[in-house]
């Protein structure tokens, strides 16, 4: 097992946890879960420990609980574009096991060694390439999920097209472990773009940069990722293209008349990598401990006016163009109130000193009709709150 | 319900709605007996009323008005379902989303529409045809069917195999939840924070919530477009080109399979051009980046070569590619040519298992003595025999039923499940057992109970008869009580 899994403590908004359990079944896991219920005792899950302080203030936590070792694949099949693994595989494993079959998933988890798909699956979030390749929770075919009780329960199956029952798979999508601790997870698989490029493009203003940028969305060009940000030379435009080997040249170049037809760059800049284009974005969206990072669901019409008023604001920001969000940093940051853009009302708090999460709740307001159904789901599924408590919405 | 009941009910719902818009004389609410599922289900059960709101605060206010009653609430779309979803199994309120067709936004730089539930699914992708977008998710019945309906069942179709089925193209909903507060649910933006309740609703068959609104995801249209049609001496090997093309890293916009007992009636009836000669023909169509698109054209047709295919052709023209489409979107109709009536199957296995699951349809066929037309998505490994009968003949729906029955239970065992696109409602509701446990269901009735505590809300359909979701709340009590509880 490498060293990376065994990482502990585990530190969480302050807090230190130096209790971590390995379990390396799924016994193994019901047993752990089951003596938490008898010792009336609360865990933190975690996966890979990349982002352990996204969600609201929780605990406290007598111990966690890591899938780290839950980490097998358990079936894979190309041919039917399949494959089932265990929550503590990391993107890199998963990833290098499809590329073995020319397959591939879209994700851009920021630290692949280590981020595992349960916790990828947990936090719900993917990066830019869910423009191009959909976002995590459209390949997940089915799960499973263990309740606090150490009872197994699935939704879904192995097949790509599937409405036997409900929707689970949706439910636990981004529910960071309120509803149980996600143990399999079967996913549908595609076919890897056999050549990937990044054009980056550079403007004076963020409305120049988003021009460009929106005529390449409109357009049929089928980008994999648009990606806006402000750089120190000003801003800039960051386009990922996937294509068939024989065909990326000519993409790339019609790509580049599109953009420059609707704002011609000062500078562009092209890498074999097709990944060069989310350096910014991670740069962006990666977690900071000692900072601000926020999530803000901002239309991509809406995006031009509210880019540089946010940069005015001293953030550094980033627009996943194609999915209509923006991503803000900033390494301090004394008070919500004085963050400065009306956008913030209705941000997701990715990251933020713990004095600060303790005046809001870090996923936005939730509306009023949906609050009683939230508690009861919680109550349903992790009656005595044993499970991450207080950390996911309405500090459930 | 009791006369006096009934009336004040009536008074009531017509305050909301107007007199107009509420049906209530036996021969009126006998439309609303039925869907398109079988015969066995359709036709019994029959709502005390049926309504067809307007607008959202009257779906708002007509829940009210039901739940102050104590009646079950049923929402209906176009009632082009075949499982049963929108029928009164349990009597109440049939609210019926006819009137409520309007496209309100349209936002092309931001990709998404917000439409009313009773929009028909094609109307939408014509409407925004000229503005270079299309929505994906396209049912084979997606002249008649509505979009609530698509979101209700989390509905297919052909374009599903690279677009995805409805739950990938529903941004938000405004729904009216079991407790008859009017919310809005998901946004316009690729990812909600922290919890997904909008892709909990889709595929809920209307059991968690009645759509209002639906914000949708507007798709742009591809630059090139490309339909293949392939002939195979046997189903077997159409299967395999299916399977080698998926193989080869194409991934076509759909792949559709017919075979010969369907291309005989499909051409009897349109024309198609499909070759009577075959044993069963693939519609392949590729869309995407010129280049990519003339690059998969030629390795689809060397695979079906390489398969036995006796003739591939490519369309060329829209009107070819239209004329090819008709065959496959109108098939199921034209089976009416063959027999009476017909049996739907909807099942899927692993697209691998095609082959093996083909050849024990027509083991069925023969051990039944059933007539059993194919056509179906292959490339999602979704199968759709129809079994011929005649609902006249003794006994001809007993054994229908029961060929159906043994396909079923075949393609679960090949890895397969209960249902690729249709749904489950009130037809399929005891065959879950044969793919979930006690456990699995209890936390699909800890979801159902979430929402609709009172169960009200198209009650009876989804969960096993024998399954009570009430039994699971008393496992949850003994949880409270003692912290644990022993299975
Ligand atoms: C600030 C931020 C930026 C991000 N940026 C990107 C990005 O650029 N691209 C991208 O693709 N993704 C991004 N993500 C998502 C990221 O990929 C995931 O957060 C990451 O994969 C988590 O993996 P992990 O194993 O390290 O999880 P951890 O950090 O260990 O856990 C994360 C959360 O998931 C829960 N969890 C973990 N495993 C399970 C399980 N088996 N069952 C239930 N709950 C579980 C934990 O309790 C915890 O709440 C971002 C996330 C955050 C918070
Ligand atoms: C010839 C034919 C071909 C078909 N081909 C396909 C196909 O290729 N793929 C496929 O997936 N299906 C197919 N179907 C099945 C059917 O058309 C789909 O399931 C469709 O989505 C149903 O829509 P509807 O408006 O007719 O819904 P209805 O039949 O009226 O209702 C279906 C379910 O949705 C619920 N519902 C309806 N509206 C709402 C609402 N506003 N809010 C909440 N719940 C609601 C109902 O309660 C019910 O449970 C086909 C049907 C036919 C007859």
């Amino acid at each position: 097992m490498s060293s990376e899994v065994e990482q502990v403590p585990i530190v969480v908004d302050g807090d230190e946890i130096t209790d971590v359990r390995f379990p390396e079944s799924q016994q193994e896991l019901a047993e752990t879960l089951r003596s938490l219920q008898r010792d009336g005792a609360h865990a933190l899950i975690v996966g890979g420990g990349t982002r352990p302080a996204f969600g609201n203030l929780g605990g406290p936590f007598e111990f966690a609980i890591s899938t780290g070792k839950l980490n097998r694949i358990l079936q894979y099949e190309p041919d039917n574009m399949t494959m089932a693994v265990e929550p503590g595989c990391t993107i890199l494993q998963i990833r290098e096991a499809l590329a073995a079959n020319r397959q591939s998933i879209a994700l851009d988890a920021a630290h692949d060694s280590r981020s595992t798909i349960g916790g990828a699956y947990a936090t719900g979030m993917s990066g830019p390439r869910r423009l191009g390749g959909g976002s995590l929770k459209d390949w997940v075919i089915g799960v499973e999920v263990m309740g606090p009780d150490g009872v197994n329960a699935k939704a879904g199956g192995m097949v790509v097209k599937n409405v036997t029952g409900f929707d689970m798979m949706h439910l636990h999508y981004g529910a960071l472990g309120a509803f149980g601790v996600v143990t399999r997870l079967n996913l549908k698989v595609f076919p890897a773009p056999t050549a990937s490029r990044s054009i980056q493009l550079t403007y004076d203003s963020a409305e120049d940069a988003h021009a460009a940028a929106v005529a390449l969305l409109t357009s049929q060009l089928l980008p994999a990722s648009i990606v806006v940000s402000n750089v120190p030379s000003g801003w800039q435009t960051s386009v990922r293209c996937d294509a068939p080997a024989e065909a990326i040249d000519l993409l790339v170049q019609r790509m580049m008349d599109v953009a420059a037809r609707a704002v011609a760059p000062n500078a562009t800049d092209l890498t074999e990598d097709g990944n060069n284009a989310l350096s910014t974005f991670r740069a962006v969206a990666d977690l900071a401990t000692d900072g601000a990072v926020a999530r803000l669901p901002i239309r991509a019409s809406l995006q031009p006016a509210a880019l540089p008023r946010l940069a005015d604001a001293g953030w550094a920001v980033c627009a996943d163009v194609g999915s209509g969000l923006v991503y803000a940093r900033r390494p301090s940051i004394e008070s919500i109130k004085d963050a400065g853009i009306d956008a913030f009302a209705s941000a997701t708090w990715l990251s933020l000193p713990p004095h600060l999460k303790a005046d809001c709740d870090v996923f936005g307001p939730t509306p009023e009709a949906v609050q009683p159904i939230l508690r009861r789901l919680k109550d349903s599924f992790d009656p005595k709150r044993r499970l991450n408590r207080g950390r996911f919405a309405l500090g459930l | 319900m009791a006369t006096q009941d009934r009336s004040e009910l009536l008074r009531s719902l017509a305050a909301v709605v107007g007199e107009a818009w509420v049906v209530s004389d036996p021969a009126g609410l006998s439309v609303y007996q039925y869907d398109a599922s079988d015969e066995a289900i359709a036709g019994i059960h029959q709502p005390v009323a049926a309504v067809l709101p307007a607008t959202a605060e009257e779906v708002r206010d007509v829940v009210r008005v039901a739940l102050a009653h104590g009646l079950p609430v049923v929402p209906r779309g176009a009632g082009t379902g075949l499982a049963g979803g929108a029928i009164a199994c349990r009597g109440g309120v049939m609210i019926v989303m006819t009137r409520m067709t309007r496209i309100l936004e349209v936002h092309e730089v931001d990709r998404y529409a917000i439409v009313e539930p009773g929009l028909i699914n094609l109307d939408l992708s014509t409407a925004i045809a000229h503005r270079g977008y299309f929505f994906a998710p396209d049912p084979a019945s997606q002249r008649a069917c509505s979009i609530g309906g698509n979101v209700a069942n989390n509905s297919g179709g052909p374009h599903c195999l690279k677009y995805g089925v409805t739950s990938n193209h529903i941004l938000g909903l405004e729904v009216v939840l079991p407790d008859g507060s009017l919310t809005w649910v998901g946004g316009s933006s690729a990812e909600t924070p922290g919890f997904d309740l909008t892709g909990a609703l889709v595929g809920s068959e209307g059991t968690l919530g009645v759509v209002t609104k639906a914000m949708v995801r507007l798709t742009r249209t591809p630059e090139e477009v490309a339909v293949l049609l392939a002939s195979f001496p046997t189903m077997e090997s159409a299967s395999r080109a299916v399977t080698a093309i998926i193989a080869d890293g194409i991934l076509p916009a759909s792949l559709e399979m017919m075979d010969a007992l369907t291309i005989t009636a499909v051409e009897a009836a349109f024309h198609c051009g499909y070759p009577l000669d075959a044993a069963a023909v693939l519609l392949v169509e590729l869309d995407g980046l010129r280049e990519t698109v003339a690059e998969h054209r030629e390795a689809v047709a060397r695979l079906c070569r390489l398969h036995d295919a006796q003739q591939v052709r490519s369309a060329t023209t829209k009107a070819e590619q239209d004329l090819l489409w008709l065959g496959r979107k109108a098939a199921f109709g034209t089976l009416g040519r063959l027999a009476p009536n017909y049996y739907l199957q909807d099942t899927v296995v692993p697209r691998t298992k095609l082959p093996s699951a083909l050849e024990f349809v027509g083991q069925i066929s023969r051990d039944f003595d059933i007539q059993i037309a194919n056509v179906f998505h292959a490339g999602d490994g979704n199968l759709h025999p129809l079994m011929l009968f005649d609902r006249y003949r003794a006994g001809e729906i007993q054994r229908v039923l029961e060929a159906g029955d043994a396909l079923l239970a075949h393609c679960i065992d090949a890895g397969g499940s209960v249902s690729g696109e249709h749904g489950i409602g009130m037809e399929k509701k005891d065959a879950l057992s044969l793919v979930f446990t006690t456990d699995d269901l209890a936390a699909m009735a800890g979801l159902k109970r979430s929402f609709d505590p009172r169960e009200l809300f198209n009650p009876d359909k989804v969960f096993p008869t024998a399954f009570s979701c009430g039994g699971f709340n008393l496992k949850q009590q003994a949880l409270e009580v003692d912290g644990m509880y022993v299975v």
